[in-house]
Parts: structure tokens; C-alpha cells; sequence
């Protein structure tokens, strides 16, 4: 709730000098643009904007926080540890907050909305790795 | 239609809610929005609360658009419902209020 309350990340990279991938769910109208400043494999810092509910505003919100600091494999990794947590194991993550989510994989209609930052991020992993 | 009337007067008094269409006279359903709570968290609350209806965008982007909205919640209504579906529907549209009022204020 404090993440959807205030989301953190939210905002653009005034430089070119970022990763952006689009992407939105067709189904409910939520939409994310997700921006990642990769340097030397790592994720230096990641940015936000988009709309929709209170699920996927807060996912986006801790997968942005989480992934700062990482090499694109961890942020890989927490990815694959999220859809695990969307399937109702219990995965631990080192960004606490994200556990909150896991009442998540209780209502399969709410699913989509959780995973839609996360998605964003592996197509966003996919397209840093490819300009190496 | 009766039903629709009489949910359209009911939901009409609660605060932050808004009706989209006629306010009389309507086809057997009711589109709305609740202020500041996305109608998938609301479909969702309404849900655990026993009341199904739906939300999104109804297949009609271009409708959305228009009305400026990313999307509605819409309670439909059929020869099963009664005027104390209704109720209930509002009783969980205000503890959906509730939930949510925490966060966004």
C-alpha cells in the first residue's frame, strides 16, 4: 500500500542514455514505460511511468527499487523468483517488500498486473544484453 | 430497467462516484467509477465482499478514450437480481472506499 501510496521511481531519464521499453496489458488498459540505466552489466538506476492499479503501481514501484545496483543476471534471476511467487512458492527476495505481493497468486485475475513491471524488465534485460 | 433506476439513485449517494450515461431510463446496468481506486482494485474488493460485476474496458477503447477514463467498473443486472443485490452492492462499494480510502489519503 505505501508503494502505491507513494510510488518510488516514478519519472524519466532526461538523457538518451537508457533502455526504455513500453509495454501495456490490452486486457485491463494498464500501461508501463520502464527505463534502465545499464553500465558495465549492472543497473545502475531505473525509472517509471505509467498507470494502472494499485497492484501493478506497487509491483513497478519495488521492481525498480530492487533491481537498482544489480548485474542484469541477478535481475534475471528475481525476475524467474517473482513468476515462482506469482505461482504461490515462496521464494525469498533481499527486497523484502516485494513478499507482499505473494496474496497476489491468490486471485489469477490479479496476476497480470503484478507481472507487468517484471515483464518490462526481462524485455528490458533482452535489449541491454543485445547492445553489448 | 427498474433495477438500473434504482441503482443509479442508490450509488448516486455515494461520494466520489461518478455514473457514466443516462442517469434515467437505462438499459439493465450500471458503468461507474469510484475516485482514485482503479476498477480492477474495486472488482476485486467487490469480489471478496460476494458481489461479481466487471471491470476494464469493455471492449471499447475508443469509448474510454472519450470519457477520459483508463477504464470502469460496469454492475449488470438480470432476472435473478433484486433490489437487495443491490444494497449489498453499495454496502461493498463503500467498505471497497474504505480499504483503499487508507492508502490515498
Amino acid at each position: 500500500m505505501d508503494h502505491y501510496k507513494n510510488p518510488r521511481n516514478r519519472g524519466r531519464f532526461e538523457d538518451s542514455e537508457s533502455v526504455t521499453i513500453d509495454l501495456n496489458n490490452p486486457t485491463c488498459g494498464d500501461k508501463i514505460s520502464l527505463q534502465m540505466k545499464v553500465r558495465d552489466g549492472k543497473v545502475q538506476d531505473a525509472k517509471f511511468i505509467g498507470e494502472g492499479c494499485s497492484i501493478s503501481l506497487s509491483s513497478a514501484s519495488m521492481m525498480t527499487d530492487a533491481i537498482k545496483g544489480k548485474t542484469l543476471d541477478e535481475a534475471l534471476n528475481m525476475a524467474e523468483s517473482f513468476s515462482s511467487l506469482m505461482k504461490g512458492e515462496h521464494p525469498e527476495f533481499e527486497y523484502e517488500d516485494i513478499e507482499a505481493l505473494s496474496g497476489v497468486s491468490k486471485f489469477p485475475a490479479r496476476i497480470k498486473c503484478a507481472t507487468l513491471a517484471w515483464n518490462a524488465l526481462r524485455k528490458g534485460i533482452e535489449q541491454a544484453k543485445e547492445v553489448k | 430497467m427498474q433495477l438500473a433506476d434504482y441503482a443509479v439513485q442508490r450509488m448516486s449517494e455515494i461520494e466520489g462516484l461518478t455514473v457514466y450515461g443516462p442517469l434515467k431510463n437505462r438499459a439493465g446496468l450500471v458503468t461507474f467509477n469510484v475516485d482514485d481506486i482503479h476498477p480492477h482494485d474495486v472488482a476485486t474488493v467487490l469480489d471478496a465482499e460476494g458481489v461479481a460485476i466487471r471491470a476494464g474496458h469493455h471492449c471499447c477503447q475508443p469509448l474510454m478514450r472519450w470519457l477520459n477514463v483508463t477504464a470502469t467498473a460496469r454492475a449488470s443486472f438480470y432476472l435473478y437480481n433484486t433490489e437487495d443485490d443491490i444494497d449489498k452492492l453499495v454496502t461493498a462499494i463503500l467498505k471497497t472506499k474504505e480499504y483503499f480510502g487508507h492508502a490515498i489519503r
